[in-house]
């Protein structure tokens, strides 16, 4: 072998030594590649219904269960604060209250005060009526109007808490709600029992009257779901209404 | 010589498809092995929901579930501590997740719990001499209570992947055995195949490295995001179990990750010595 040979042989085996070293890195990162796109293209049409129906169920941040049983207080009793309800008096010489200074409430809020004295009523009234605000008070169904705007609110309670008073309601009684943009005054026109899912129990879609109606599970103190409730109907008799038209607006 | 060069080369490119073939297919059966030992066992299931208190956090959601139902006829939280066990609970949930992976129910039975209901309301309106009862609608509290009792026990999840789960679980074990076999079968052709030792091994690294890297890959994916802890459930008790079940899963999976890791290093190890030696001969 000749001196030419014998160099050009050791460049040939150095040069397959460090290719083969490079092959230990580069080769593994294709293969890694691959494997990940053989994966995407022939895994993802099977299982994408299920990877998009996944992804509904995550969001940004980890839930947190220490607050289950916590929900948001709005309500500022109107006697603490009275400059922060300002009213406007429109053509018709009545007063109205500013509705940009009304804070409007969200599902779940407790957002007002519903007190009825002759009846020993005096619970917190939340805007919803799920079971965390039937635990803490009254529920108003957020599918009514709250107190002020006109129409028809519709709230409900256990008739083993705080509406348990309710038994003892008769036309002529007053049912003050206070919220933090106006005090309400109903008068109770009457009362009556109909069945839960009764159409004639009250009207949502009236706006002409502002009307209060309040409602609980019937016969009172009774073992057992019941399918009959009590409704105890009330008119608006005192309070600044929301300026609605420009609400409207 | 021009054509042994060639050949050389598409021998080296067939050794490579072959060692990339490989990589696949362990890496397919880790995943598989994994899966097989976490997701698709019953044991694990049950024993992670032991180790997150799963049966505790039911109990109490449960006891509110409950008595948010049972609140207008004035049953208090108390009524249902009594009532209402870890026991009765790990029963009825055990026989829920042996009907699951069995494939023969994917509801909870609330039997036990209606006759241990019905008769807990009997003593109650006896020791509280309550006199107002209907019985059609103490029977219309009993039905709601029941179906309370198995939606609160039952995991949603489930069912929405019942189909895939089921799917997946049939062909699992076959699909484990038919990879084991792949891999072996590929192993041997690449050792009969290479003439020298060192190539053997070379291309076996290759492949026990793509492994490594591609598990890692998941490994990687699931840790940076914290596996599945954003996710949001209404149920505490399922998010723990859930979580920590992907997390068994992650810490398999960076195990097996390693594992190749190891067999990797091995085997370069032993190719470079043999390297060295055959370059000091």
């Amino acid at each position: 072998m000749s001196g030419h040979e014998h160099k050009s042989r050791h460049r040939h085996k150095h040069r397959h030594k460090k290719s083969s070293g490079l092959n230990f890195i580069i080769l593994p990162i294709i293969f890694f590649c691959a494997t990940y796109l053989i994966i995407y293209f022939t895994l993802s049409p099977i299982f994408s219904p299920v990877i998009n129906e996944a992804r509904l169920l995550f969001s940004d941040s980890k839930k947190d269960y220490s607050k289950k049983d916590d929900f948001n207080n709005i309500f500022v009793p109107i006697e603490e604060n009275p400059e922060s309800v300002p009213v406007v008096t429109k053509k018709d010489g009545k007063q109205y209250v500013d509705n940009e200074s009304v804070v409007f409430p969200r599902y779940g809020d407790c957002f007002g005060q519903l007190i009825m004295e002759d009846c020993d009523i005096d619970c917190k009234l939340f805007f919803g009526d799920d079971s965390l605000a039937l635990r803490n008070g009254a529920g108003m169904y957020n599918g009514s109007f709250i107190p002020g705007y006109g129409g028809t609110t519709l709230v409900g309670g256990h008739n083993s808490t705080y509406f348990n008073g309710l038994k003892n309601a008769e036309a002529g009684q007053k049912v003050l709600i206070k919220t933090s943009y106006g005090n309400f005054t109903y008068t109770v026109t009457g009362t009556d029992v109909k069945k839960y899912n009764d159409p004639t129990a009250y009207d949502l879609s009236s706006s002409d009257k502002s009307l209060l109606v309040m409602y609980t599970c019937y016969p009172f103190d009774e073992l057992g779901l019941t399918s009959s409730r009590f409704f105890v109907y009330a008119e608006l008799t005192d309070g600044v209404m929301i300026n609605r038209e420009e609400a409207e607006e | 010589m021009k054509k042994n060069k060639v050949a050389s080369v598409f021998k080296k490119i067939f050794f490579c498809i072959l060692s990339f073939v490989l990589s696949l297919v362990l890496f397919a059966l880790s995943v598989s092995a994994v899966l097989s030992m976490t997701f698709f066992d019953m044991n694990s299931f049950l024993s992670t929901m032991k180790a997150t208190s799963y049966y505790e956090e039911k109990k109490e959601e449960l006891i509110n579930n409950l008595t948010d139902l049972t609140y207008p006829s004035g049953l208090k939280e108390s009524f249902f501590e009594e009532m209402i066990t870890t026991e009765m609970i790990s029963g009825d949930t055990l026989s829920y997740i042996t009907g699951f992976f069995d494939g023969s129910k994917d509801v909870v039975d609330d039997t036990a719990f209606r006759q241990s209901f019905s008769e807990a309301l009997d003593k109650y309106i006896a020791d509280n001499n309550i006199k107002n009862v209907n019985t059609k609608n103490l029977n219309s509290l009993i039905n709601k209570a029941g179906k309370t009792y198995s939606k609160t026990l039952s995991i949603p999840l489930l069912r929405t992947i019942s189909t895939y789960f089921h799917f997946i679980k049939k062909w699992l074990y076959i699909a484990i055995i038919a990879l084991a076999c792949s891999a072996v079968l590929l192993i041997l052709i690449l050792m009969v195949s290479n003439r020298w030792l060192h190539r053997k091994i070379k291309y076996i690294c290759f492949a026990t490295s793509g492994t490594f890297l591609s598990l890692l890959g998941i490994a990687v994916f699931l840790t940076v995001n914290g596996g599945i802890s954003h996710i949001q459930l209404e149920s505490l008790g399922l998010y723990n179990f859930l979580v920590h079940l992907v997390n068994g899963i992650n810490i398999a999976i960076w195990f097996a990750s390693g594992l190749f890791l190891v067999i990797s290093v091995i085997l370069f190890v032993i190719y470079s010595r043999i390297i060295k030696e055959t370059s000091k001969r």
